[in-house]
């Protein structure tokens, strides 16, 4: 079947995406450790001094880190004022749901199911593995898609729960932050160590050149460094979507709610009123504006960190290819009353 | 001589590795095959227990439909009393078969389409028919697994040392009552 092999080709791609981020996030941080190591006066040119200091600088920055972000999927829920919605409070919500959960055969360990109050119709997951997950979903999304459109919407997260992207997401974050602490230690290495430098470089000879070489090559570092670890961690994070709508199609044997589910919601221009920019990697749908004609709109297009809907139902067309149509009217959205969910 | 030793020792301990690993795997995928029809079973279970409040429901509508209710009765009971995948499958066919033709009567009575109580019954049914497509989905995606990992060298070596029998795949169909919820809810 060629669409199996397509999905296989998808996957490998995720896979070698998630080595891709975390090889370049790792050199960026690495390079960071090495040259704010250097600014602080020590001998880094000396490749033994050089590649150790630089090894075990990264090593221990990002064990924080990570360490730091076991609170992450906490915080990411509560930014969004998500929820936990039991099953009494909307039974069939929770029935889409275990559908889902029962067709990727993590029953036993499901995630727990989140509803933020929001008329943007849009869903994210988050957690740092199977058995810590959560997905949430708005109400909009719950008032606008018809029941197996939904379904497939909750069968994206879970996608991602099951590719493994929270947590390399999870990663990714915490690459970022590493990047962006280092930064900022060279900036107030910058204002407040310049008197300490004049007075070591008297006493220890020719130190003080190269530091200063290191200091502005850390000015470069600062600058394109968070850069550099953005772009990483949006390119991997548009693969990521493309995977987690075949995934979800295929594991609900249903692209075509898939597809339609996506053709809605591109429809729909209700902007999420509350979200955190650090989190808009996690939401179904991208989060900032990208689709008005001023300039805002054609940055965040550049900076998203999703496809276009268009593609992405392109490429589920392409995977799914003859089985799903792309331009057929869409069934009617649910009528309100039928909602009893919330 | 010593070193020749130290590699046959070597050899010996890699090889033993590759093979609990290997074998480790088969296991692996077997239980996880035994807990996808613990899933199966657990869900037309569901179905065979929402079968009786269904007929009870469309019997109070159409009361004449008798051969039909007593199809869905016989054939829930024999879906109940087999065991063996195979047969098991049989029988569900013929339960879907019965339930499709239940379905099919119920387009005949609005006084009954209308009835909160039915259209309860009908969110349920849906929900079990995808729950069972859906295990059987995974029960048969584990079965391809572990049936890869039993022929494909070099497990297959291992599988065959170890008798990890034959694994069957579950074909069980299930009705569609894809459009009911929204129709219901008109």
């Amino acid at each position: 079947m060629s669409a199996g092999s397509l999905y296989d080709e998808l996957q490998r791609e995720n896979e070698r995406a998630s080595r891709f981020l975390l090889i370049g996030s790792v050199l960026i941080a690495a390079v960071m450790v090495w040259v704010v190591a250097g600014a602080l006066g020590v001998p880094v040119l000396d490749p033994l001094v050089g590649v150790s200091v630089t090894a075990v600088g990264t090593a221990v920055g990002l064990l924080f880190l990570l360490a730091a972000m076991r609170s992450g999927p906490s915080i990411a829920l509560r930014a969004a004022k998500a929820r936990e919605v039991p099953r009494e409070a909307a039974p069939e919500l929770h029935n889409l749901f275990d559908e889902v959960c029962v067709s990727a055969g993590i029953m036993g360990t499901k995630p727990k199911l989140y509803v933020v109050d929001d008329p943007a119709p849009n869903a994210f997951a988050t957690g740092r593995s199977l058995e810590d997950s959560h997905v949430a979903v708005t109400t909009g999304l719950i008032e606008r898609l018809p029941r197996y459109e939904l379904r497939a919407v909750l069968a994206h997260e879970v996608a991602h729960i099951l590719n493994d992207d929270i947590r390399t997401v999870t990663l990714a974050v915490a690459t970022a932050g590493l990047v962006a602490l280092l930064a900022d230690v060279l900036v107030r290495f910058m204002i407040f160590g310049g008197g300490r430098r004049g007075g070591r470089s008297s006493g220890g000879g020719g130190g003080g050149g190269a530091q200063a070489i290191f200091l502005v090559l850390g000015l470069f570092a600062m600058i394109l460094a968070p850069l550099a670890a953005q772009v990483i961690r949006f390119a991997v994070s548009r693969q990521r979507e493309y995977l987690a709508d075949a995934t979800a199609a295929d594991l609900l044997r249903d692209p075509q709610s898939m597809v339609n589910a996506l053709r809605r919601i591109d429809e729909d221009h209700t902007s999420l009123r509350e979200f955190e920019v650090a989190t808009a990697h996690l939401w179904f749908e991208e989060p900032n504006d990208t689709k008005a004609e001023n300039s805002a709109a054609k940055m965040a297009r550049r900076f998203a960190t999703h496809p276009s809907i268009g593609e992405r139902v392109e490429r589920l067309a392409t995977l799914n290819a003859g089985t799903v149509a792309t331009d057929a009217p869409l069934p009617p959205p649910p009528p309100p009353e039928s909602r009893g969910y919330l | 001589m010593v070193w020749f030793l130290l590699v046959v020792v070597l050899l010996l301990v890699g090889a033993a590795a590759w093979a609990i690993g290997g074998y480790n795997r088969l296991v692996r995928a077997r239980v996880r095959i035994d807990e996808a029809w613990a899933q199966i079973d657990t869900q037309l279970q569901r179905r065979h227990d929402l079968i009786p409040n269904l007929v009870n429901t469309v019997k109070g509508y159409a009361a004449h439909e008798r051969e039909t209710f007593e199809e869905v009765t016989a054939a829930r009971a024999k879906a109940i009393s087999v065991q063996a995948p195979g047969e098991l499958a049989e029988a569900e066919n013929g339960l879907t078969q019965a339930l499709g033709k239940l379905l099919a009567i119920t387009e005949n009575y609005p006084d009954l389409k209308a009835d909160a109580n039915f259209r309860q019954l009908q969110e349920e049914l849906a929900h079990t028919e995808n729950m069972v497509a859906g295990s059987r989905g995974h029960y048969n995606a584990a079965v391809r697994e572990y049936d890869t990992a039993r022929q494909v060298f070099p497990t297959s070596v291992i599988a065959g040392m170890f008798d990890f029998e034959d694994r069957e795949y579950f074909e069980v169909e299930t009705v569609e009552v894809r459009q009911a919820p929204n129709v219901s809810f008109e």
